[in-house]
């Protein structure tokens, strides 16, 4: 069993300077967890405390059943992928793989096992005989993992070890990181700042921000119900448009008012939990994604619908769908439409979104409000 | 250095002949002074040959090349020369490292630097051409042999051992910084460790090793005083930091309090930190930083004018930066 139990976690560096704040997180077997968030986060931080690399100034840390805070690195039976890593220059792939077995002394009839497995799960058996001058920068990657690889640990740990390759390498090896976790069955560990890979690999995602955990969710659930301001902005690209607004009452209805004085409606539901939650009057951020703003010739104007309205200042194509870049209260809003619409740079636009599609912030905590 | 001319001086009357012996660094081991007619470059260019009237051999030593001048006779019997040859080899390798391997005759001369200082009169006898560097890594629990077997493999190595409780690099790879740092990311991989490593200037004898050591140590010293964590430096990296650490106690304290006015504590959170870090590396450039911190340039903009309001300092300004990261500098020492 490979779990992890992560149960208030501080990581404070002298001068007071606190990277994680309270880290507390179960992770289950055979998981893939990413952390992410931006420079300064502590993401890293906590995948060093992790693996032993940073002592943990408070809280407990228990790899299985096994309490770790006090066991170096080399018996935690971790294994480690960096973004920058060296091969051995002069020794083939199979040495390379092989050099780390060799120093703990493993015989040589199951070093050979474990390097040819290696290479067989991650496809480089032809290449065991070269040198790494002679492979690409994905091969060297991989030969990177598979040094990971035959130390058969309980628990990978990579730090962001897709950031040094090329953008289309890095879609490839994403996939084939992901498949990696299918084949070996075995907890993951996965730190990066991209919030795509974070998406697209993680079961579930650890969302970071000035050492504090902002929300542990499954992708999907971070993407549809972002729990503050920050998360709203981070996952996502682009990113949610967020418009301040004031909640007023309206005609019987509750309301946002955003600044240039547009009146958005909202769900019964939201209106209830903006009511009974003394609203009224308060403060607000509106958040829709860009996905969820059509022009309002697209779609027929209906009742479940508001709209807001600007001038296009860019009109990107990208060819499934077009991005339209306009100023809303002198905001910037980003609206994914028909690739096929007519708007250009200097157009009106009045673009509409169904009222269950907005996301209601505190205007004080940013904390989601519904 | 003595006892060489002592013996050598013995070995001419003995066999009746002048003897010259220099090594590859144009040292005159024997006579204390090339003879006058004489030149460094064109001795070493006659190897197997007659110059001068003396006739020219080389011996090559693991780590360093001699070059010795017999006076020439046409009656030589070779096996004489021979004999001679044997005598002069057998002397260089018994006075100048005591009969020991050249990694113990360094550590000897490196103890001896601590101890006494480098003699001004001594002569550089080894020949080590490299450059320099010094590892120092945090964990008690690993076997030096592993460090210094993963260093011969990633680098091109000339010489590395282990000198209390550091590891002394002579390397020979064209890019030392690059090299230490793939030494720095192996044994990170195999085994967990962090390593610091200091990277000193090229050096070809062990007189400009002990300069080197030193220069290492420097480094280490201040890479800790100023907690810059463990990775590779070289000696430019340091330089402000020595310059601050040389400022009076009393300024620097009139410094930090001028900049920030008491409010370190609101730079010093995880993210603000990074970004003032990050913007100093990355020379002012809004842009390079912005990409490196994988932030929008606005939000770069809108940290460095937290900044600004909370203590009048413009980091984008020269005169406001580096009074500000002299402050900052200052203001993580240990």
């Amino acid at each position: 069993m490979a779990n992890l139990s992560l149960r208030g976690i501080k990581k404070i560096y002298p001068g007071n300077v606190t990277a994680v704040r309270d880290f507390n997180m179960e992770i289950a077997d055979k998981e893939f967890i990413v952390l992410v968030g931006p420079s300064g986060c502590g993401k890293t931080t906590t995948l060093r405390m992790i693996a032993g690399l940073e002592d943990i100034s408070a809280g407990e840390l228990h790899i299985g059943d096994k309490l770790v805070n006090d066991m170096p690195p080399k018996d935690r039976d971790i294994a480690m992928v960096f973004q920058n890593y060296a091969l051995y220059p002069h020794m083939t792939v199979y040495e390379n793989m092989a050099f780390g077995l060799k120093l703990k002394k493993v015989p040589k009839t199951e070093i050979d096992e474990k390097v040819r497995n290696a290479a067989k799960i991650l496809e480089i058996e032809h290449l065991l005989e070269r040198k790494p001058k002679a492979l690409s920068g994905g091969q060297r990657q991989r030969v990177a993992l598979g040094r990971a690889i035959v130390r058969e640990p309980k628990v990978f740990l990579m730090d962001e070890p897709l950031s040094n390759l090329d953008a289309k390498l890095r879609v490839q090896m994403r996939t084939e990181i992901s498949k990696l976790h299918q084949r070996l069955q075995t907890t993951f560990v996965y730190v990066t700042h991209d919030q795509t890979e974070a998406m697209t690999m993680g079961t579930r995602i650890v969302i970071m921000k000035d050492g504090d955990i902002q929300q542990i969710d499954t992708p999907q659930n971070a993407y549809d119900n972002p729990a503050n301001l920050f998360v709203a902005g981070f996952i996502g690209s682009p990113q949610m448009n967020v418009l301040k607004g004031v909640v007023v009452e309206n005609n019987g209805r509750v309301a946002v008012k955003v600044e240039d004085n547009t009146i958005i409606n909202l769900t019964a539901h939201m209106e209830k939990t903006l009511k009974e939650n003394g609203y009224i009057g308060k403060d607000v951020y509106i958040g829709v994604r860009p996905e969820h703003l059509q022009e309002s010739e697209v779609e027929p104007y209906a009742s479940e619908f508001s709209s807001i309205s600007g001038n296009v200042e860019v009109a990107e194509l990208m060819g499934s769908e077009t991005y339209l870049y306009l100023k809303v209260c002198g905001k910037q809003v980003i609206a994914k439409v028909d690739s096929h619409t007519k708007k250009r740079a200097g157009d009106n636009v009045v673009l509409q979104f169904k009222w269950d599609s907005i996301h209601l912030f505190d205007g004080e905590t940013e904390k989601s409000i519904v | 250095m003595a006892n060489i001319v002592t013996a050598l001086s013995r070995l001419s009357k003995t066999v009746d002949k002048n003897i010259v012996v220099v090594n590859s660094q144009n040292v005159c081991l024997f006579p204390e002074v090339l003879p006058a007619f004489m030149s460094f470059k064109a001795l070493t260019e006659s190897v197997s040959g007659i110059y001068q009237g003396y006739r020219i051999n080389k011996i090559d030593t693991t780590n360093s090349t001699f070059y010795v001048g017999i006076e020439h006779s046409d009656s030589d019997d070779q096996r004489l020369i021979d004999l001679i040859m044997l005598n002069i080899s057998d002397i260089l390798d018994r006075e100048l490292t005591s009969g020991a391997s050249p990694v113990e005759y360094i550590r000897t001369i490196l103890d001896n630097a601590r101890i006494h200082g480098v003699n001004e009169a001594a002569k550089p006898i080894l020949y080590i051409k490299g450059w320099t560097a010094l590892l120092e890594n945090n964990r008690e629990e690993y076997e030096s042999s592993d460090l210094i077997e993963i260093i011969n493999n990633t680098i091109n190595a000339g010489l590395v051992f282990e000198y209390r409780d550091r590891i002394v690099i002579i390397g020979k790879d064209e890019d030392k910084i690059s090299a230490c740092k793939a030494i720095r990311e192996n044994i990170l991989t195999e085994l967990y460790i962090e390593c610091l490593i200091a990277v000193g200037s090229d050096i070809s004898n062990e007189l400009e090793l002990i300069e080197q050591y030193d220069c290492c140590e420097e480094i280490l010293n201040q890479v800790k005083r100023y907690s810059l964590g463990s990775k590779v430096f070289n000696f430019e990296d340091v330089y402000t930091y020595r310059i601050a650490s040389s400022i009076d106690p009393v300024i620097k304290n009139e410094i930090v309090q001028k900049v920030f006015k008491n409010k370190i504590s609101e730079m010093l959170n995880g993210e603000m930190e990074t970004t003032i870090d990050v913007f100093f590396k990355n020379n002012l450039n809004l842009t390079d930083t912005a990409a490196k911190l994988y932030i929008h340039r606005n939000t770069l903009l809108y940290r460095i004018d937290k900044i600004y309001k909370s203590t009048g300092f413009d980091l984008r300004r020269f005169e406001d930066s580096w009074l500000f990261k002299l402050a900052w500098i200052i203001s993580k020492e240990n």
